[in-house]
């Protein structure tokens, strides 16, 4: 339905795999006021659709593929999208982001999301172009490698002078094709990486999407527009984080700080240290390793990292990738993690999951629970490892299935690293309890970001007491209130790390800083307020610029506290859909191995006191003790239909 | 010796990755003290530096793994860790 | 020919040479002559205005021929770069990139020009509250200007009347007097005529000749070391505009013996009667010698300032055109270019002109017109060499009230820092700098488009034809378009120093801030 929103092209369209048919999905001005876009759609989507008898393959299951309103705008960091699916992994319902331009293009095309289901009868790829959707068999392209598969794809669409057409992508690999349980979809060189959005496309037959279009993205006030992201750049540009350490160093500096505060995790968590971290940390990778820095579309922040791997330029590794193919494993060895990293991508899988996986079978070899040849420190084969998980050959079969299922075969759930089925990203919650809190509580699974990253002011930018539970359920709302409507909106998370004023950052041991972070652990019943009057907060902050775009570029009236409350709105959708499939509180768990083991062996509150947390994150969110929003929550936030 | 290591942005804008010093010999007994003495390695290093005092109360310190402050007295056999702020994700 | 001193009055000049087109050999009368195919012009491209560019390359996706490309980043994580058109050849002028831009800073337009959007000067409340400053500023001095005494020097004119100098100088009860040039000038022997007439009538001097194209403070010091300890009584300034400024300086030093150069750098800082100077120009010019500037570059930290004051300005002045006949084709072009920009920066200017100043403007950028191509190919033409002296005259007296603008701000900058001669820097940066002040120049270079008999329908195009005029003296007197050698880490001090310079004293057209320097430094670092 048209909108009379800007930044929407006003069309949601479902295209059944099954018969190749076309239909528009009804998606009205009121849904997209409540909803927004992006992840939070695709997840109103799937409450609206799925019954909770759907399996993960399965014709039934659907693969929402959203976009946010910001797309096509301009705003900094904005040509995000999400793929969203009943996750083969966890069961439940996953939503992955991606920076490729995908989305950009499906909005060029004329839609805001694309919904498919079914399942196509033979190896196929999908060609839209405007609105004409064509469907191809894909038996050429049927196990090349996501790399492979795009520069095929470029051939099938050059113009009759030789000239490249511009276009957007998706595609998966050999892992996804083979249903490894977290395979992943690319586009461009970034991935939708978890959740195993890839497994269900293999399932499905659709090797690849391309997306085409000359439509233009509507701007309600162009002159406002352009003057609020030449402000907002040049704010993003001038942060310490988001300015200069994310530009310089990428995610991967984070492993020195992460070292320091015990929170590196190492030989599958036993550890929150690694000795030879300083071989793998970031500054190793900017000094000896990285090329170039690379962005997404739209963004200033050019995160990525570009280094060289067999003579070729190829994306480099996140901090995750660098934390468990490093200390995870007890590899000292940078070089091998690009190049591992590389291959993963290439394979099509979630570098996470694939590394998490591997160090539990490392450490049940170790154990003598699984006798499968694999060692901490051995890496010699890895590479061989990757290939076989992602053909599910040999013990890669098995290894294909991720760490939940391989400890309920085999024992040691209590090192099987994972959150309702999802392997966690690196971060050892033990000295971080309230990240541990956002693991168990995660909609999709161990996710950090979808956790909340308090990490953030549990060490790494600012440095609050990392062991306590106050205040950490309270600011874990707060936080993942506000990414999910940047999420939503199709802008990147890490446009709201320069929400913390430079000085903070700058000023680590100044007075304010100092105060600030003193103070962290006391304001839960501030936040706790906060997140409860949020629409009485009709503000706009000058650290949060996200509000003010909402009006200009979309002329949709948003304040900072009507911010807060649509994350808090799309944060009970996401758990409203996952609770048909059985979500409850018994789900936000975590492994023994971090709820009862101290890191510290003396120090025992060196361990994520989750029921205390979760008791009052519960409380925060407006949930009964099973973890499920009460009728008061859910008509608060205008869901009152689902009571 | 006291062993001082550098991390992060800090270590790329210096060019430093660590050193030790002789905290008798150079007349340190505190984090401050080493301010100098960083600063003149880092201009040995880079003499067209711009790196000044108020780079290094930029850093987190942590000596033997515990953060401190540049007030905070060291000794002999201390490993000093600065680090600049980070985010990720 | 000699003429008697002249008091407060314009030199004569040549006849202005027509400009009579050759005739046509008549076609045979059964066929008309085939009328000239109008030139096609040129497709537009893409205009990429670098420093609003925010780098979100969404141009570069939206271009279909792949021709923009986003700039190399500096440094490992360098998140300033910006977008350009890589390819010129390979655009098609389909304007997909302009339509995608999210914050319209492309515009497609014909190459070489700037879209009007671009010119209107940077605005932010502070920058708006800052040129109203500046205008109001302005204002004052305008006013002031009335009270600051502005004349013409006494001057002799004629071929070879230098030698009546040493005369006129005995005559005023001077006995020794120090002379300022360079050392290139004397190794020419150019200044021989005068040390000859001077030692005929036995008038004692010194030379002092240790000066290079941008003076320094060190210079000036040493200068007035010699003109104190050797008991010198007046200075002659014999040269182009260096030893001008130098000699200039000496007297300000000499009237405030304990002030640093730097503490008489500004505005009005001399303010005394300094010693009997004669200006005496080889170079066709500066215009130094009409003039209350002097620009001396400070030793220790290469920043080029202007003493300014009227205290500064010689009393008198030789015109004599044999002293310029010698002067190398590159000299002739840079200085005859930058006696073009004094008249075109006053002319342009706001407020400070009067109607004499104007029309010395006007008079000026005609002879120039009619006069410097033909010395810079025949410096021996007498005619051409006069009258280029005269023009250079005019325009020095024209911005000695009218004021000088963003090209010599910024050209000094260059010449602190990389050494650029002025002329050279002012012959490069005017066409540049005039194409970014757009419509607000429109109707004054018009003016003096007409003045050349150049022809247009409307303000804008006869503008726009006086710019390319100016491009096409520079190609022709191979000028480069640009300076490549300017470095990017320098481009924050360059822009400190011409701002400090220019904002707010220079009425200039259009006010600048840091946006509208950058813009013009990176065309002057791109033009090719």
């Amino acid at each position: 339905m048209e909108s009379k929103y800007s930044g929407y092209m006003g069309r949601v369209v479902m295209y059944d795999l099954s018969t190749q048919t076309l239909t528009d999905y009804p998606w009205s001005d009121r849904e997209r006021e409540l909803f927004i876009g992006g992840k939070t759609m695709a997840s109103k989507i799937m409450l609206d659709n799925f019954t909770g008898q759907e399996k993960p393959f399965s014709e039934e299951n659907l693969i929402v593929i959203t976009t946010g309103p910001l797309t096509g705008t301009g705003a900094p960091s904005s040509s995000r999208f999400n793929i969203s699916t009943l996750s083969p992994q966890t069961l439940i319902t996953t939503s992955s982001n991606c920076g490729g331009r995908f989305g950009w293009y499906l909005k060029k095309a004329g839609f805001d999301a694309l919904i498919l289901k079914g399942k196509c009868p033979e190896h196929s790829w999908l060609e839209i172009n405007n609105d004409k959707f064509v469907m191809h068999n894909a038996d050429d392209l049927w196990g090349l490698k996501t790399g492979e598969t795009q520069e095929a794809l470029q051939e099938k669409h050059k113009m009759p002078n030789g000239k490249l057409m511009k276009y957007g992508q998706l595609a998966i690999g050999p892992a996804g094709e083979n249903q490894v349980l977290y395979a992943s979809v690319i586009s461009d060189e970034r991935a939708s990486g978890r959740g195993g959005v890839g497994a269900v496309f293999g399932w499905k037959n659709l090797k690849a999407i391309t997306v085409r279009g000359n439509k233009t993205v509507p701007v309600k006030d162009p002159e406002k527009t352009k003057q609020w992201i030449i402000k907002w750049d040049k704010y993003i540009k001038s942060h310490p984080l988001t300015g200069n350490q994310l530009p310089r160093l990428g995610t991967a500096g984070l492993v020195s700080s992460m070292q320091m505060r015990g929170m590196l995790s190492s030989k599958n968590y036993n550890y929150g240290k690694y000795e030879h971290f300083d071989k793998v940390n970031g500054e190793t990778l900017a000094e000896d390793f990285n090329i170039v820095n690379k962005g997404c579309l739209t963004c200033p922040m050019k995160c990525a990292r570009t280094v060289e791997v067999n003579g070729k330029p190829v994306k480099g590794p996140e901090l995750e990738t660098l934390g468990l193919l490093g200390g995870g494993i007890l590899n000292p060895n940078l070089a091998d993690i690009l190049k591992w990293n590389y291959e993963i991508d290439e394979l099509g899988m979630d570098t996470i999951s694939a590394s998490s996986t591997l160090a539990y079978a490392m450490e049940a070899n170790e154990k003598g629970l699984w006798k499968n040849g694999l060692e901490f420190g051995k890496t010699d084969n890895i590479s061989q490892i990757w290939d076989d998980v992602a053909h599910r050959r040999g013990i890669g079969a098995e290894l294909a299935d991720g760490s939940k299922r391989l400890s309920e075969k085999y024992g040691g759930k209590e090192f099987a690293i994972h959150s309702k089925g999802m392997e966690l990203a690196a971060y050892e919650p033990r000295r971080a309890v309230g990240q541990g809190l956002g693991y168990a509580v995660s909609n999709r699974g161990g996710c950090h970001l979808n956790g909340g990253y308090l990490v953030i002011v549990e060490g790494l930018g600012l440095y609050t007491n990392p062991l306590t539970h106050h205040a950490k359920a309270d600011f874990t709302m707060l936080f993942q209130n506000l990414m999910e409507t940047i999420s939503a909106s199709g802008q990147c998370l890490f446009t709201s790390y320069a929400f913390f004023p430079g000085f903070l950052i700058t000023r680590p041991n100044g007075v304010i800083t100092t105060i600030a972070n003193k103070a962290i652990p006391f304001i839960g019943g501030v936040l706790r307020l906060i997140n409860r009057v949020s629409p009485a907060l009709a503000l706009h902050l000058p650290v949060f610029h996200h509000t003010k775009i909402f009006s200009y570029a979309l002329g949709m009236p948003m304040t900072f506290g009507k911010y807060i409350r649509t994350g808090e709105r799309s944060y009970n959708v996401e758990r409203l859909v996952n609770s048909k499939f059985g979500v409850n509180a018994s789900w936000d768990t975590l492994p023994k191995r971090l709820t009862d083991t101290p890191q510290d062996p003396n120090n025992p509150k060196t361990k994520v006191p989750l029921e205390t947390l979760k008791k009052t994150y519960y409380k925060a969110r407006g949930w009964d003790q099973n973890g499920l929003p009460t009728k008061h929550t859910l008509r608060k936030l205008g869901l009152g239909e689902y009571c | 010796m006291i062993n001082v290591e550098l991390f992060g942005l800090f270590r790329l804008d210096t060019k430093i990755k660590g050193f030790e010093l002789d905290p008798s010999a150079e007349g340190v007994s505190t984090v401050k003290d080493i301010y100098p003495i960083l600063l003149k390695k880092a201009k040995e290093v880079n003499p067209a530096t711009k790196i000044c005092a108020k780079d290094i109360d930029g850093c987190i310190i942590i000596i033997n793994g515990v953060q401190s402050k540049k007030s905070a007295h060291v000794n002999d056999g201390d490993k000093i860790q600065l680090m600049s702020p980070v985010c990720g994700g | 020919m000699s003429e008697e001193v002249k008091k407060d009055q314009e030199p004569q000049t040549e006849a202005p040479k027509k400009k009579v087109a050759a005739k046509k050999e008549e076609a045979p009368a059964e066929k008309p002559a085939a009328k000239p195919a109008a030139p096609k012009k040129p497709k537009d491209k893409p205009y990429i205005d670098m420093p609003t560019c925010v780098g979100c390359s969404v141009c570069i996706e939206a271009c279909p021929m792949d021709c923009i490309q986003l700039s190399e980043p500096k440094f490992h994580g360098d998140i300033r770069t910006y977008a350009y058109l890589s390819d010129e050849k390979k655009c098609i002028g389909c304007g997909m990139c302009e339509k995608a831009c999210p914050i319209d800073v492309i515009t497609m337009c014909q190459p070489g020009e700037i879209p009007d959007k671009y010119t209107k000067g940077e605005t932010s409340m502070c920058q708006d509250l800052f040129k109203v400053y500046c205008r109001v500023f302005q204002a004052v001095m305008k006013v002031g200007n009335y009270f600051m005494g502005y004349r013409m020097p006494d001057y002799i004119q004629g071929a070879g009347c230098i030698k009546q100098l040493p005369g006129i100088i005995k005559s005023k009860g001077l006995t020794k007097v120090l002379v300022v040039t360079d050392g290139g000038l004397l190794k020419l022997g150019v200044p021989d005529g005068l040390f000859e007439a001077m030692k005929e009538v036995g008038l004692e001097y010194e030379v002092f000749s240790n000066i290079i194209h941008n003076p320094t403070s060190d210079n000036v010091e040493e200068g007035y070391k010699l003109f104190r300890e050797t008991g010198c009584q007046g200075l002659i300034a014999f040269g182009g505009g260096a030893p001008m400024d130098c000699a200039k300086a000496i007297a300000a030093k000499n009237a405030h013996p304990n002030k640093t150069v730097a503490q008489m750098q500004g505005l009005l800082k001399v303010h005394k009667k300094i010693c009997p100077f004669w200006a005496v120009p080889t170079t066709s010019g500066t215009g130094s010698e009409t003039t209350v500037a002097a620009v001396i570059t400070d030793s220790a930290t290469h920043h080029k300032a202007s003493i300014n004051d009227p205290s500064i300005l010689p009393k008198y002045a030789v015109l004599d055109p044999e002293l310029t006949i010698g002067l190398p084709p590159y000299v002739t072009a840079q200085t005859g270019m930058d006696a073009l920009c004094h008249a075109v920066e006053s002319y342009t200017n706001w407020t400070y002109c009067t109607a004499l100043e104007k029309d010395l403007s006007k008079k000026a950028v005609r002879l120039i017109y009619d006069n410097l191509l033909t010395a810079y190919e025949d410096g021996k033409n007498f005619e051409a060499r006069q009258n280029m002296q005269i023009a250079a005259f005019y325009a020095g007296r024209s911005f000695t009230r009218g004021c000088v603008g963003y090209v010599h701000a910024v050209g000094h900058t260059l010449g602190g820092l990389y050494g650029i001669a002025h002329g050279q820097a002012m012959s490069v940066i005017l066409p540049h700098v005039m194409a970014q002040y757009g419509p607000a120049v429109y109707d004054k270079l018009a003016d003096l488009a007409d003045v050349c008999g150049m022809t247009g329908v409307t303000n804008e195009e006869k503008a726009k034809k006086f710019i390319a005029w100016i491009r096409e003296m520079n190609e022709k007197m191979n000028i480069p378009k640009g300076f490549q050698q300017i470095k990017d880490e320098d481009i924050p001090q360059m822009i400190t120093w011409a701002k400090a310079e220019a904002n707010p004293l220079y009425p200039v057209p259009v006010i600048w801030g840091d946006d509208d320097f950058r813009r013009l430094i990176h065309t002057l670092q791109t033009a090719e």
